[in-house]
């Protein structure tokens, strides 16, 4: 019987790197392959090349045994039934719900040579009902959350009645109950005989749902394994090649007196009278399910958001922050998720990069002291490990691990007491995680305040010195690090404890 | 105020059909300033001057609603005159012909160059619109050159209502182009499309979406669009000329931008752009009725456009909240 | 210290300076004399006036912004000039200047904090200006300039004009500015990514208020420069708005100099060259006999020619960077 996809010898170099390196790979009917390795392994790169996104260098793709060429993401999916869902939220914002989901196709829908909207809702809202979901196809993408949105490309994708179904980490915004709703969805399909490739950086999830975990490393597969007693710790051994113990560095013993306090915050509907204090050498975490407020706290601190209400204490003073101008003056530095939208200039050097937020620190008149800026740019790459080829390389051709430590540089250098940190290990690889980990824990150390919303079970539970649930735009329920196991924390993100 | 009281169904009318809602209060108010404002003369000599600008301004809007920009659009206008009135001495046919071929080869080679070579669409235009201009200037370094009667008379056919002559074939143009454009937009999956490349170009390639051959289409719209213009002003001034279609670049950009179209692209109406370029045809009449007049033309003009045009982009920012 | 990619960013200035050369080879084989210094420096004379305005587009650029009112700025010193410059000069110069910046920071104040695309309110400003240069001017010519503005402008400091030896002066100034002070990276982080600027701490608002006011005074000091170079003020006979055709120079000659739309790179030095370059290109079309039709077509040829080239080494040295 043949393979419902196979690929041999696969191969495809961009000027310099071979991204994916002679991989071969059988995909059979109704399995679910789950596809891990760090990032710059490959993953990425083979899934662009399975949906005809790019195109191989060398090797074989084989659909049911029969040789295929796929020119584009079209003709996989209307050729062979390939669907793709990207981890990019892919969408246009301003176009409705409906309208994204029939993009390029909505010559289906003419009478007359028109569209015929009414025709186009109706049919968008068959789409959805795969997934149950309640969404106004008419209105804006842009006013669903970011979980709706991925529920409608995943909902999309799904309704195309794919052969082969590929998740690129598709679960990322999700719940736990939608990444449960998800998986009970995809033990469906498998049923039916569709072939799905999980690929995420949750090792859990990937554990949970696959039947074969496929390990790739620097564009190789280096293991294909039945998941069959198979544990976090031996897939990172696998991913990285050396045994890494999946350990967090350890809390702080002590720690000093509050730095930030914040009393009754106040945001639309979004926060809902929010105290918390911060002390010196601690590490907080908000944690909870996506969407309680977390983010925007953070935001709101930073003064990006306006407050109706609430005060911020720094140190015991009153503090007015309404731009982000007044936190960085009082100590206060935010490190946003964004890391390309919010945080970096792609076509500046990394130099430029690291000291562009405290420029002023190291001028007079308003002249730079350039023998400074590179000394201090240069101690600081050292101390985060930065890996570039140089620090006068644009920061556009950094690896996403390697952006964020430059992000972070960037605020080292600014100084300050307290520290947010937005999912400051979103999308970056095992190893750099670990590293960022025990760097965050240094600082602390040091004497930085951090605060920092993690979005991540493993993280929550091993990081923090205190973890504070958010539910609804209100802090539920504090524990204190290590004293709460992953089934209690869990359930506190529903209230229930 | 008044506004609180408007229901929110007129609210929701007037938000998505501002520019209309601005040229009734305009007409209103220009005919409080003056006796015979609102004249059938007056109306007729609107459209005639609206249908030129609202011509360019189709394929100038969907180029920015690409996010691209066509600056070449006023160049083509003019090569098309002057290819027309040198043509157009064989047959009348083929001066339509070549003037049309002209502007949808320079489209052509915009789009071409701005989709596969991925250069910025300012400097891509502004290169194009040198060459356009500098052929213009070539074959028809002075205004003249034959324009056929039959074309003439065709296009400005009209018929006598009420002691005025009324361009029935004008009216018709601009009714169609309205039509077609607003279809196009929004009734057709080109249409999506553009809108689609226009919210988010890396995206719409990912979900499928031909961006390349959408922005060529565009370009290729706008250079004949641009020509379509030319012919018709060449029909209105009887002459081919070099450099006619000079200020038609800006009052296409001007009506597509006072029309609501985001200038990143992805949002704006067709018929919005056309209700602006009504506007900015009434501004002109209304000065050139006042007796404004300076060694430009309406010079005065220029001011009340360029304030007006200031004053509807910021309360439209105010309006989304930025 | 410099890495061997920050040597190979500059192939494409390279390029420029070398075709440039081509150029004046080119000019000197058909009408020779043309290097010779007196010439040389009347042509670098000419560049500097529409050099100066291009300076300020720079700046604007580098934002990722666009100025297309400076050609109807200096049609303004144009209108204004001849009335105010009639014995005095120090002050009505200043004056001058002063109504340039005031109009850039018209643009500032509405691009910076009303949100208008630049696009959109510079065209705006030009519109705004050319009607009202004509109910000023009455489209009529002024007096001659004042003595002093001739002397600024037209009288030489060795072999260089003055008005050629204040470009420089100035193309150095906001070099140093744009590399070696704060407000200079400001600048090229706005140009990068304005949000993760305002994210950052910089005065985005406020950053951007200040270049265009200084496009504007720029402006302005180009259009005086024009004004003492051609003694007696005219207008073109233009309809679709005055000076666009100066607009789009200072334009070409930023974008020809190799400063991009996305920041990161280029600045005045660049634009030093771009400039020099499209009036070599200019004289040598005009040597050459071409009319004016032709030479416009061969300006919009060669502008493409070469920011396609340009696109095409950057495509190069970006798989060279990514391996």
């Amino acid at each position: 019987m043949n393979d419902a996809l196979s690929v041999i010898g696969l191969t495809k170099t961009f000027p310099g790197v071979i991204a994916v390196n002679n991989v071969t790979l059988s995909f059979k009917e109704g399995k679910i392959y789950g596809l891990v390795g760090e990032n710059g392994a490959g993953k990425s790169t083979l899934i662009k090349l399975l949906t005809g996104a790019e195109k191989p260098t060398k090797g074989k793709i084989l659909i049911k045994g029969e040789q295929a060429e796929i020119n584009s993401v079209e003709e996989g999916e209307l050729k062979y039934g390939i669907c793709a869902v990207f981890q990019d939220d892919v969408s246009i914002p301003l176009l409705s719900v409906a309208e994204n989901i029939f993009l390029g196709k909505e010559s289906i829908f003419y009478k007359n040579g028109l569209i015929t909207y009414s025709l186009l809702y109706r049919a968008s809202e068959e789409v959805l009902k795969r997934l149950n979901l309640r969404i106004d196809v008419k209105t804006q993408m842009s006013n669903l959350s970011v979980a709706e949105r991925k529920l409608v490309h995943i909902a999309k994708a799904v309704y195309k009645n794919p052969k082969i179904l590929i998740l690129d980490e598709a679960t990322a915004p999700l719940s736990r109950t939608e990444v449960e709703r998800l998986f009970s969805l995809l033990r469906e399909l498998k049923q039916k005989g569709t072939t799905i490739i999980f690929i995420s950086h949750r090792l859990r999830e990937v554990l949970e749902i696959s039947d074969v975990v496929i390990v790739m490393k620097d564009g190789k597969v280096v293991a294909e394994i039945e998941n069959v007693n198979l544990s976090q710790d031996k897939v990172v051994e696998m991913m990285t090649g050396t045994k890494v113990e999946l350990a967090f560095p350890k809390r702080a013993e002590k720690v000093g007196n509050i730095v930030l306090s914040l009393k009754g915050i106040k945001l639309d509907n979004i926060l809902n009278n929010i105290s918390l204090s911060l002390h010196e050498g601690e590490i907080v975490a908000l944690a909870g399910l996506r969407g309680q407020g977390q983010e925007k706290l953070l935001e709101a601190i930073f003064g990006l958001e306006k407050l109706d209400g609430g005060e911020i204490y720094l140190s015991g003073k009153r503090i007015d922050i309404s731009e982000p101008v007044d936190a960085i003056k009082n100590g206060i530095i935010y490190v946003s998720d964004k890391r390309d939208y919010e945080e970096l200039w792609p076509t500046l050097s990394v130099l430029k990069n690291v000291s562009m937020a405290s420029l002023n620190k190291r001028s007079r008149f308003g002249f730079i002291k350039l023998k400074n800026e590179m000394k201090e740019v240069a101690e600081m790459v050292d101390f985060l490990a930065i890996r570039a080829p140089s620090v006068l390389h644009e920061t556009m051709y950094l690896s996403g691990g390697n952006k964020q430590k430059v992000a972070l540089a960037k605020w080292l250098l600014v100084g300050g007491k307290v520290m947010l940190l937005n999912k400051p290990t979103d999308g970056i690889d095992v190893m750099t995680k670990m590293e960022l980990y025990r760097i965050l824990r240094d600082l602390a150390g040091r004497g930085k305040s951090i605060l920092t919303y993690l979005s991540e079970l493993p993280e929550v539970l091993n990081l923090p010195d205190r973890i504070l649930v958010m539910r609804e735009g209100a802090i539920i329920k504090e524990f204190k690090g290590g004293t709460v196991s992953e089934k209690e924390l869990l359930a506190s993100y529903y209230g229930s404890v | 105020m008044v506004q609180s009281k408007l229901s929110p169904k007129l609210k929701k009318f007037a938000t998505a059909y501002t520019v209309y809602v601005l040229l009734i209060l305009f007409w209103i108010a220009s005919s409080l300033f003056v006796k015979n404002f609102i004249t059938l003369y007056n109306m007729v000599t609107i459209v005639i001057v609206c249908t030129s600008i609202s011509l360019v301004s189709l394929g100038q809007n969907m180029v920015i609603l690409t996010g691209g920009i066509d600056l070449s659009v006023g160049a083509v206008l003019s090569l098309a005159t002057a290819l027309a009135s040198i043509f157009m001495k064989s047959d009348t046919i083929l001066g339509v012909a070549v003037a049309l071929a002209a502007g949808l080869l320079i489209g052509l080679f915009n789009g071409l160059i701005v989709s596969k070579l991925k250069i910025e669409p300012f400097i891509v235009t502004l290169g194009s619109m040198g060459i356009a201009s500098g052929l213009a200037l070539y074959l028809r370094p002075a205004p003249g050159g034959y324009i056929s009667p039959e074309f003439i008379n065709l296009v400005f056919y009209s018929i006598k209502i009420f002691d005025v002559n009324f361009p029935i074939t004008c009216f018709l143009i601009l009714v169609l182009t309205t039509i077609f454009g607003e279809i196009v937009l929004l009734k057709r999956n080109l249409g999506r499309m553009i809108y689609a490349v226009g919210g988010n170009e890396q995206y719409a390639r990912l979900m499928g979406v031909p961006v390349d051959r959408v922005k060529i289409i565009c370009y290729c719209i706008s250079g004949l669009t641009a020509a379509l213009a030319g012919l018709y002003i060449s029909a209105m001034t009887r002459v081919g000329s070099p450099s006619v279609g000079d200020p038609f670049t800006l009052y296409s950009i001007i009506a597509v931008t006072l029309g609501g179209t985001s200038i990143q692209g992805g949002v704006g109406r067709y018929i919005n752009t056309v209700g602006a370029a009504i506007i900015v045809a009434s501004i002109e009449r209304l000065m050139n009725q006042i007796g404004v007049l300076g060694i430009m033309g309406s010079w005065f003009t220029w001011i009340v456009e360029g304030i007006f045009l200031v004053i509807v982009i910021v309360l439209s920012m105010k309006v989304k909240g930025k | 210290m410099i890495s061997e990619l920050e040597m190979k960013i500059s192939r494409d200035l390279l390029i420029l300076v070398a075709v440039s050369f081509g150029l004046l080879v080119v000019s000197e084989l058909l009408a020779p004399g043309f290097i010779e210094i007196d010439h040389l420096s009347f042509i670098l004379e000419i560049t500097a006036i529409v050099g100066t305005a291009a300076l300020g587009q720079t700046l604007v650029i580098l934002t990722g912004g666009i100025d297309l009112s400076v050609g109807t700025i200096m049609y303004l010193m144009l209108a204004i000039a001849p009335r105010l410059m009639r014995e005095e000069f120090l002050l009505p110069f200043l004056i001058c200047l002063a109504v340039g910046a005031l109009v850039g920071a018209v643009n500032g104040i509405l691009i910076a904090w009303a949100r208008v695309p630049p696009i959109v309110q510079t065209i705006a400003t030009m519109t705004a200006l050319t009607g009202f240069i004509f109910i000023y001017s009455g489209g009529v010519s002024g007096a001659k300039a004042h003595p002093l503005l001739r002397a600024m402008t037209v009288n030489q400091i060795g072999p260089l004009h003055s008005c050629t030896v204040i470009w420089i002066i100035l193309i150095i100034f906001f070099y140093i500015i744009l590399h070696r002070t704060t407000y200079g990276r400001y600048i090229q982080a706005l140009g990068s990514n304005p949000r993760a600027s305002y994210l950052s701490g910089i005065k985005v608002k406020l950053t951007t208020f200040s270049v265009y006011t200084l496009s504007g005074l720029l402006s302005a000091l180009a259009g005086l420069f024009f004004y003492g170079y051609a003694n007696i003020p005219y207008y073109p006979s233009q309809t679709g708005g005055l000076g666009i055709d100066y607009a789009f120079s200072s334009i070409t000659a930023v974008v020809v100099g190799g400063t991009l739309f996305t920041g990161g790179k280029g600045g005045p030095d660049r634009t030093f060259f771009g400039a020099l370059f499209m009036q070599l290109l200019v004289s040598l079309l005009v040597m050459l006999g071409l009319p004016q039709a032709l030479r416009l077509l061969v300006n919009g040829a060669i502008l493409l020619v070469i920011v396609i080239i340009y696109k095409l080494l950057q495509k190069s040295i970006k798989l060279t960077k990514l391996s």
